[in-house]
């Protein structure tokens, strides 16, 4: 995995400085919340359930980096993407700092910036305007090792979204260009 | 008005002034002005040299009014009052300029819109100056003792120094004995003394000072009259004991059979129906909890009534009240834990091993509900990996905003009594920053720094589980070793917010003390004056007004005693000069005045046949409500007329066209 806060690396202070765009950015995006607040207890970490999975992705650490407008490394790794939108951090935030708004913060500006999105977006994208839904329906297996699918649990068969020329483009231009 | 002589001082205040605007131009401006005798500016016309020189210009000249263009009147307005009252000028024929705070601090961009802005300020006073007039004051004597309400740690010192300098104390306590949460503790940090050892002598010696009063199981209801003057009601609430009769045996408590959580113990441990505080409770009297008594719930039992071997149970007690005349009141009322179950991610409340920083301090007492071994409430099995979370519900936005100031202490006094306890016990510190900042407190956190067994995690645990057996599991990320820990503990101890305690709110209508954004009391200054208020002749003392320490506490009350004893000592109050007073040929009596005054000073009052507000000159503070509320203008306030503000207005406004 990609080390997010560039190692042994000696930074500038100039590099610093001229990245602290990028924090008014972030600061207007994520508005009521205040990532300048942030005093690293690392909460959001002990909750996240990305870190879990992901020891790299620390949502405090994103926020120490956007903080000081360190978003270079830290978008070039994608790692932002990890966030899967729990919410848990913001929720137990003791400073109101919501990490989660920050991270949805930089992953739109990173589309904004040219930053090429993951593919599972791209997938995402394709199955809301084609299925109406992020993720297709899926059979899962319960606890008994039995597989559970729509009919089984006599749910009704799925509705094709309706579906507009003008409706997609709109969707499209919102995705930033993800969606091609 | 051919006889107002008017002086104008434009100071330059070194460069705060002078560096932004020309003083001399504003000085030329005013000159020219009309009534003016006199302009000058000066370096600094607040020293020595400064104040002379306008000494001399009111005897040369003849002033009967001066303006001084400088700073704001909170800062210098009694300087240059005090040069007027020398030359036997009364002193409220000063008229203050901000051309401070008001213009060069905050228009530095544009200097020379600023300059605009002075000139147009001190022709403004220039035209309310003619309509000043002598303002006098009255004095009235004080009543020479004091009420101090909470007989914690604060109002113990506070009383006793109080008592001291010969005051007449009567110290008003909520629960039944003195002592407050210092007696609940085990040890004091840093020294690691025995709380009660230290505590205990002076709660003696309160009982025992011929000038001290203890009211205990009392509140204070109502509170009437003015600095040096109040008249307080206090409700002696109903103990079922005649205290006078009974000497404290305790032979009741040995064989009352009702049962309730004992709340000394923090609710560890029960108390009997008629109980004792604690052990060395002063005074040494017991309460009867009537909502756990079967003689009140049930109608059935009075064994204490046939036990006691004096006769001093009483039923049928009702609340009696006592009215006290007091010149000063220091609230000494401390503070109160947060309610950590609304905490909701760590379950306290719901996990029994998941315990307050207090509670830890009861079961690691001697006198505790478990004789001073550690052992966790659930099974009562001694502990081995034990987390200690601090800023439970501080310097949180949901929570409290701001820090508890005795929480890091107090983890590391836990940490010495988890290691003398059970030395083989693994102690993780989970912090945010340690903040070590009191005498000693440094070297307490050096001491534990190197403790076997002792971590210290940089890290706040986000969720907290409980496992059948009554363990608590949680993750916490450290971020000085950049790994999630994943901990399995026997006990959790959260050192929790603190808040006012809960008849603040009400005591501090009756007191007219405001308070801050957390609730505690509101001082008047929190550098220079932080143990008085807006409110003359109240005081504070203690945690009331922020959370503190013991150390910073007993400076506090015995800082606020000391303000006390000198406001007592002094022998008098004076009417505070910008005195609301009505013209009583206009005034219409509707008593609308009366209705919005916080201060209780308007009387409507028959006069020769109608009615007329009064005005009490010693209760009123001069906070002008009952002048913008009155409809026929007949209400006035000193130093503020209608026609001294409508002058300036109209000067500013350019002049009536």
């Amino acid at each position: 995995m990609v080390v997010l806060t560039g190692g042994s690396e000696v930074v500038a202070l100039e590099v610093r400085l001229l990245d602290s765009r990028v924090l008014r950015e972030v600061k207007e995006l994520v508005r009521p919340h205040s990532p300048q607040h942030c005093y690293q207890c690392a909460k959001c970490t002990s909750a996240c359930t990305a870190t879990k999975v992901i020891p790299d992705y620390k949502p405090h650490l994103i926020v120490a980096l956007t903080r000081l407008g360190l978003i270079k490394n830290l978008l070039d790794s994608g790692i932002i993407w990890a966030c899967t939108e729990c919410w848990k951090c913001s929720e137990y935030c003791p400073q109101d700092v919501a990490p989660v708004e920050v991270v949805i913060a930089l992953k739109n500006l990173s589309i904004a910036m040219g930053y090429k999105p993951p593919e599972d977006l791209k997938m995402m994208a394709k199955n809301v305007v084609e299925l109406g839904y992020i993720s297709p329906p899926i059979e899962v297996l319960s606890k008994e090792f039995e597989m559970y699918g729509r009919n089984a649990l006599a749910l009704p068969e799925l509705v094709k979204p309706y579906t507009h020329e003008g409706t997609i483009n709109n969707l499209k231009k919102l995705l930033g260009g993800v969606y091609e | 008005m051919s006889d107002v002589r008017i002086g104008v001082y434009v100071c330059h205040c070194g460069k705060n002034i002078g560096g932004v605007i020309d003083p001399a131009k504003v000085t030329e401006f005013a000159g020219k002005l009309p009534n003016v005798v006199v302009a000058r500016d000066y370096m600094y016309m607040c020293s020595s040299p400064g104040q002379s020189l306008i000494e001399e210009d009111i005897k040369r000249y003849g002033l009967n009014r001066v303006i001084v263009a400088a700073c704001s009147p909170r800062m210098h307005e009694p300087t240059f009052q005090g040069v007027l009252k020398r030359t036997g000028l009364n002193p409220w024929l000063l008229q203050m300029v901000n051309i401070r705070e008001h213009v060069t601090w905050v228009h530095d961009d544009v200097p020379q819109r600023a300059e605009e802005k002075a000139k147009e300020l001190v022709a403004a006073a220039v035209a309310r100056a003619a309509h000043l007039h002598e303002i006098t004051t009255e004095k009235f004597p004080v009543v020479s003792s004091a009420l101090v309400i909470g007989g914690g740690i604060a109002g113990i010192r506070a009383s006793l120094d109080l008592a001291n300098a010969g005051i007449k104390v009567y110290l008003v306590e909520k629960k039944q004995s003195i002592g407050g949460k210092m007696a609940q503790l085990d040890k004091t940090f840093p020294t690691l003394d025995c709380s009660q050892c230290i505590l205990t002598p002076l709660m003696v010696e309160v009982s025992r000072h011929p000038n001290i009063s203890i009211y205990a199981y009392s509140e204070v209801v109502d509170v009437s009259g003015s600095a040096g003057d109040f008249k307080v009601k206090v409700k002696l609430k109903p103990t079922y004991v005649d205290w006078d009769k009974c000497t404290g045996c305790g032979t009741c408590v040995e064989k009352c059979p009702g049962r309730a959580p004992k709340e000394f113990d923090e609710g560890l441990s029960n108390r009997k129906a008629i109980y004792f505080e604690f052990a060395q409770a002063v005074p040494r009297r017991p309460v009867i909890d009537a909502e756990h008594c079967l003689w009140f719930t049930r109608g059935i039992c009075r064994v204490c009534e046939k036990v006691c071997p004096v006769g001093a149970i009483d039923y049928s007690q009702k609340e009696r009240y006592v009215e006290l005349n007091v010149g000063a009141i220091v609230v000494a009322i401390g503070y109160e834990l947060y309610d950590l179950s609304k905490i909701r991610e760590y379950g306290y409340g719901k996990f029994k091993n998941v315990v307050s920083g207090l509670q830890f301090e009861r079961i690691s007492s001697a006198d505790g509900p478990t004789k001073g071994r550690i052992l966790r409430p659930s099974d009562g099995k001694e502990p081995k990996t034990i987390g200690i979370v601090l800023c439970a519900g501080s310097r949180d936005e949901k929570h409290k905003k701001y820090c508890c100031r005795y929480g890091c202490a107090a983890a590391l006094k836990h940490v010495y009594y988890i290691k003398h306890s059970i030395p083989d016990a693994k102690v993780l510190i989970l912090y945010t920053d340690i903040r070590a900042f009191g005498k000693g407190y440094e070297e307490f956190y050096q001491r534990f720094r190197g403790e076997e067994d002792v971590f210290f995690i940089r890290g706040r645990p986000a969720e907290i589980f409980e496992n059948k057996d009554g363990s608590l599991i949680f993750d916490v990320y450290d971020s000085n070793t950049g790994q999630l820990v994943n901990v399995k503990a026997d006990l959790v101890v959260l050192e929790g917010a603190v808040e006012p305690p809960k008849e603040w709110e009400s005591l501090r209508r009756l007191l007219k003390v405001s308070c801050d954004p957390g609730g505690f009391a509101l001082e008047l200054h929190p550098k220079l004056r932080p143990f008085e208020t807006t409110s003359d002749g109240v005081f504070l003392a203690g945690a009331i007004q922020g959370p503190k320490d013991i150390p910073d506490t007993v400076a506090h009350a015995a800082a606020a005693a000391a303000a006390a004893i000198g406001f007592l000592s002094k022998g008098y109050v004076e009417s505070v000069p910008y005195l609301a007073f009505v013209n009583e040929d206009i005034c219409s009596g509707c008593g609308l005045c009366a209705s919005v005054c916080p201060y209780d000073a308007i009387t409507i009052e028959e006069k020769e046949g109608k009615r007329v507000a009064k005005v009490n000159v010693i209760n009123c503070k001069g906070c002008g409500t009952c002048v913008a509320t009155c409809p026929s203008g007949a209400m006035q306030q000193n130093y503020f007329t209608d026609t001294q503000l409508l002058s300036e207005v109209v000067s500013l406004a350019g002049g009536v066209k």
